[in-house]
């Protein structure tokens, strides 16, 4: 006769398997690795062409914009691409339970975001720490299925925007075009190098198991 | 009186019981998926399965994708089994709070 205490074992073994199977990772080492990349480039691209080097100061905020949301666009497809590899590979269906999941829990955040971007486009200094809490926040909203990794890194990010928040906002702040050029450091060492240490913590071991046939 | 005899004997073991849990979080699983999940060896996971299968509690799918791959789902039999398993064990845990 089964006591309560084995009751209870059997009862957290199946809290956990269930816990444990139903982990979905939004952001694979690989897209971060390249979302990572990208944003530094960007980063560059932006440091060297804003006033008083290239760009005309007129244009500065749709060019600053531009090169971000291209970052943005790049990193979806990268991202999407990797899913359906993986789907695949798993042999599942491209969107999955885990997948609806995901998006469910970022859509608010990615949201509010486009509509902040949408409507802040005159101050574009302001706009990036908004881009980095919001996306740490979503990061974070999917925390009930995510890997601890992925949570650490929305942690980073709000963290990141909060700090960056207060820099702005304190008394050293500087003039728009100096700020602009912090808030685009601010996204590279954000978004860059975040997702590039993001990545080389998550990268893939090699794995030791060997495939012995044994499928019935 | 509690009758403790209605434990289901056959998902009531610790492997099976981890298979069954895992096949009730998803709708199937790949015998590789669920091999590395649960630290199985082949023949252990095979032995367990193959249970669950004679017993109607699981049903098999052999697909040919980019090599052969056999995914295993619950059955009606299986899921409703697998509840049942669930209030039982809650059941206990009540009683020996009494």
């Amino acid at each position: 006769m089964p006591t309560r205490s084995e009751a209870e074992d059997n009862l957290r073994v199946i809290r956990s398997l269930m816990e444990r199977a139903t982990i979905y990772r939004a952001i694979s080492a690989p897209v971060a690795l390249a979302g990572g990349l990208a944003s530094l480039i960007a980063c560059s691209i932006v440091s060297t062409g804003l006033p008083p080097f290239k760009v005309d100061p007129l244009a500065t905020p749709l060019f600053f914009f531009s090169a971000w949301i291209g970052v943005l666009v790049v990193t979806v497809f990268i991202n999407i691409f990797f899913l359906w590899k993986e789907s695949q590979v798993r042999g599942g269906p491209f969107i999955s339970p885990g997948m609806l999941a995901a998006v469910y829990a970022l859509a608010p955040c990615w949201l509010v975001a486009a509509i902040l971007t949408a409507f802040w486009m005159k101050i574009p200094w302001l706009v990036p720490m908004f881009w980095m809490i919001l996306y740490g926040l979503g990061l974070l909203a999917t925390r009930y299925f995510a890997p601890h990794s992925i949570v650490l890194l929305g942690w980073a990010f709000v963290a990141g925007g909060l700090f960056s928040l207060l820099i702005f906002m304190g008394p050293s702040a500087g003039e728009p075009i100096l700020q602009l050029h912090t808030a685009n450091l601010c996204m590279g060492g954000t978004f860059g190098l975040f997702h590039i240490i993001y990545a080389a913590c998550t990268w893939p071991r090699k794995s030791t198991t060997t495939n012995s046939g044994g499928e019935p | 009186m509690f009758d403790f005899d209605k434990l289901d004997k056959i998902i009531h073991e610790k492997g099976r019981l981890g298979i069954m849990t895992l096949l009730a979080s998803r709708p199937s699983w790949a015998f590789q998926d669920l091999k590395s999940e649960l630290g199985m060896s082949d023949g252990n996971l095979v032995t367990h399965l193959r249970t669950l299968h004679d017993n109607g509690y699981v049903s098999v799918t052999k697909e040919m994708l980019d090599r052969p791959q056999t995914s295993y789902a619950l059955t009606a039999k299986g899921r409703k089994s697998f509840s049942e398993y669930l209030s039982v064990l809650e059941q206990i845990v009540k009683t020996g709070r009494q």
